[in-house]
């Protein structure tokens, strides 16, 4: 890992005595950054308690990871909250009376003091909602018309009989006993409950299920309409969705068409977890034990608008042909795309495509070219078992020069590699030069005669060597395996997919492994992938959890 | 209407001028304190109102920053006292020596605000939207990991980076200008 923090190293020169551990500083710095997370426990608390009594130094160090997240939030919020508060202030003193309408105090009181009183109440609340951030004024909800019932079929509802064109206002909770209603809000979602079902209507753009069964269709002026249910929160991101409370105490949504942004919530309304969930894909919460888990979505539950054709439940295999397509693989960007570039040319272009899924030989599909699909090799036992997860790097050329034999450089420590600034730019950071201990590049040589040469797994030091470890001739003896597509004219490669079984790679490669050693891959990985010679782009911070546990 | 009091406008100066140079620093004092964002913000206010209601007792020219984490410390203290139940904070005698050493740095902060606005203008894009968005306002990190559509522990990880290169970036710009 990175050397200690070099802002308190100053101070710590001062402060430690010759026979202090050395790495006392790393440990308070570990424990600053564990406490500002805020995830201390109490043995941490108490360590950290031990670490900081009686030493000034150590104490000043501590602080001063909490002084740079107030300068930063100082800096982001600018300098004109502070103008701003002088500015009301002196309106304050101007008027006499404060602005907000609070009380000026006994009225016993001569005139210069009741303006010292109300002056300091004005400035109190003026500094709460001034001196970081002005937030806006809050303003009570209207009551108003936010939807009506646009139909009803074999509808019995829980208090008064509706009829079709019956107007609905904010706060109002619809109690569907049996039967199908579309309820038109005036923001233009519709949504079709069905009985037994509760849905309290929040306004024209939000609702809460409180049980039951609904659809929602979300025209494109409407995104962004919140539906709540118990444990959840959901953000249109655009089209079409379904929510259901089952009789097991879950809450599930399910995606037909677009994108939603689902929220585990808690009691309090505070989001524990945030997915987005594309088109046949589904999240069951289960409100009381806080978790949140994907699974493909299902729409024979649900009733649909008459405005929904097509059947939206068909499930999406994940295609492991090469790249000869891309069904169920999330597309990154492309090669010359800012954030992605890292060095090179920016006519070779390249899409790069990345999945994380659980192998299960079954659900394989496709064909791949010229290997033995996922048999594991002489030193990979076990690779590519079911169960396991794994890594799926896809790239596929769109423009300029076909790709040549890929390398992969993973950076663990997300510490390495990075994309250039610009486009085209030089500043990207992509050569072997920028790794540290435990990062490894791996190589994969597809050639002309549709034979895989011997893969390599270099892994450097950090501290400018590295340990290359070359199989025998058999082409799988890693824990990875890579399938690719040809141009069947030019006969040049035009995509691959390679894969990575994370949990044998940790196995045979991981920490503690002599003679090996690639770091901790951990949830969150950086990676340069090479398209031609030294064409570089760079993934950064991609999460490589199949699973949605929080960490 | 009669004219603003001019004294109180002086007052009233005086009170925010102090409070705009050593603000940072007391809220920093109070965020390590208690660790937790939102909790400091609303200390943080809480002392700064106290602050102003006693600014008459304060001695033009003395030692703010003292003055100021004496009023914090108590703030903290009762906060602390309410909550030790829950959440691990530190003991009466950490916090009293903590307050203690907190001497005013104002001229060294203000060198490091600025090496740190450099420093900012240096991150990428990408690391300095990510800062933008969990620093803005409240600070909420999870509201911010939602707009990103990061999971909130990767946020924090790459936050620490980031946070750790400003900080090394800082002590350079510092060390380079002779600081």
């Amino acid at each position: 890992m990175r050397a200690a923090n070099v802002g308190c190293g100053r101070a710590l020169n001062n402060g430690i005595r010759m026979n202090d551990k050395p790495n006392k500083l790393d440990r308070l710095q570990q424990l600053a950054d564990i406490a500002w997370r805020g995830e201390m426990s109490n043995a941490e608390a108490r360590e950290l308690e031990d670490l900081l009594t009686d030493d000034p130094a150590a104490q000043e160090c501590f602080v001063d990871n909490f002084q740079l997240d107030a300068e930063l939030r100082m800096i982001v919020n600018s300098q004109q909250a502070l103008q701003r508060v002088r500015e009301r202030i002196e309106a304050v003193e101007v008027a006499g009376t404060p602005r907000l309408g609070i009380a000026t105090g006994s009225p016993g009181l001569g005139r210069r003091r009741a303006r010292q009183f109300s002056a300091a109440i004005a400035l109190s609340l003026l500094i709460a909602v001034g001196w970081f951030v002005m937030r806006d004024r809050w303003s009570p909800p209207e009551i108003e018309t936010v939807a009506i019932l646009k139909a009803a079929v074999g509808c019995l509802w829980e208090a008064e009989m509706l009829s079709v064109g019956d107007e609905f206002r904010t706060g109002q909770t619809l109690r569907l006993k049996e039967g199908v209603a579309e309820i038109q809000f005036a923001s233009g979602v519709t949504v079709v409950l069905k009985g037994p079902a509760a849905l309290q209507l929040d306004s024209a753009r939000g609702a809460q299920l409180r049980n039951g069964t609904l659809s929602a269709f979300v025209p494109p002026h409407a995104v962004g309409f919140v539906i709540e249910a118990p444990g959840l929160k959901v953000v249109d991101l655009g089209t079409r969705f379904g929510l259901t409370t089952t009789a097991g105490g879950t809450t599930e949504v399910h995606v037909f068409e677009g994108r939603v942004q689902a929220s585990l919530v808690d009691r309090q309304g505070e989001a524990l977890q945030t997915v987005t969930l594309k088109k046949s894909e589904a999240a069951v919460i289960e409100p009381v034990k806080l978790t949140l888990s994907q699974s493909a979505a299902a729409a024979d539950q649900f009733a649909f608008d008459h405005s929904l054709k097509q059947d939206s439940a068909r499930r999406v295999p994940l295609a492991i042909n090469g790249g000869s397509s891309w069904e169920g693989w999330t597309l990154q960007g492309a090669s010359n795309q800012l954030g992605i570039y890292g060095s090179g040319s920016t006519d070779d272009v390249y899409n790069i495509y990345t999945t994380v899924f659980t192998f299960d030989n079954h659900a394989v599909s496709g064909k791949p070219a010229g290997s033995a699909g996922f048999a594991p090799g002489a030193h990979s036992v076990g690779a590519f078992a079911n169960g396991h997860t794994v890594l799926g790097i896809g790239i596929e050329r769109t423009s300029g020069s076909p790709i040549a034999t890929p390398t992969i450089k993973f950076d663990v420590g997300n510490d390495s590699y990075a994309a250039a600034s610009s486009v085209g730019g030089g500043d990207g950071k992509t050569s072997d030069s920028n790794t540290h201990a435990g990062d490894f590049n791996t190589q994969f040589n597809y050639d002309q005669r549709n034979t895989w040469k011997t893969e390599t797994l270099v892994v450097f030091d950090g501290l400018g060597k590295f340990g290359e470890l070359t199989g025998n001739l058999v082409a799988y003896d890693y824990a990875f395996r890579a399938f690719a597509v040809k141009d069947p004219i030019s006969n040049k490669t035009v995509s691959y997919q390679l894969f990575f079984d994370l949990d044998t790679m940790k196995l045979l490669y991981g920490p503690g492994n002599p003679g090996v050693g690639i770091g901790s891959l951990g949830s969150e990985i950086t990676f340069a992938i090479n398209g031609l010679g030294n064409n570089h782009a760079v993934i950064e911070n991609l999460s490589i959890k199949a699973s949605n546990d929080e960490r | 209407m009669a004219p603003p009091n001019m004294s109180q406008a002086e007052d009233n100066d005086a009170f925010l001028e102090l409070l705009a140079q050593h603000g940072s620093q007391l809220f920093a004092y109070i965020y390590a304190l208690v660790q937790n964002l939102h909790d400091a913000d609303d200390l943080f206010q809480k002392t700064s109102v106290v602050l102003w209601k006693k600014f008459d007792g304060f001695e033009p020219g003395s030692d703010f920053m003292a003055w100021a984490c004496r009023t914090a410390k108590f703030e903290v203290c009762n906060y602390v006292r309410t909550r030790r139940r829950d959440r691990c904070l530190f003991s009466d005698a950490l916090l009293e020596q903590l307050a203690v050493s907190q001497r005013d740095r104002s001229g060294h902060l203000r060198q490091r605000r600025t090496a740190l606005e450099k420093c900012l203008d240096k991150l990428s894009e990408k690391d300095r939207r990510m800062v933008d968005l969990c620093y803005f306002g409240e600070g909420n990190i999870k509201q911010a990991a939602a707009q990103l559509e990061r999971p909130v522990g990767s946020v924090y990880d790459s936050l620490s980076r980031v946070r750790r290169a400003l900080r090394e970036c800082v002590q350079q710009t510092l060390a380079a200008e002779g600081h």
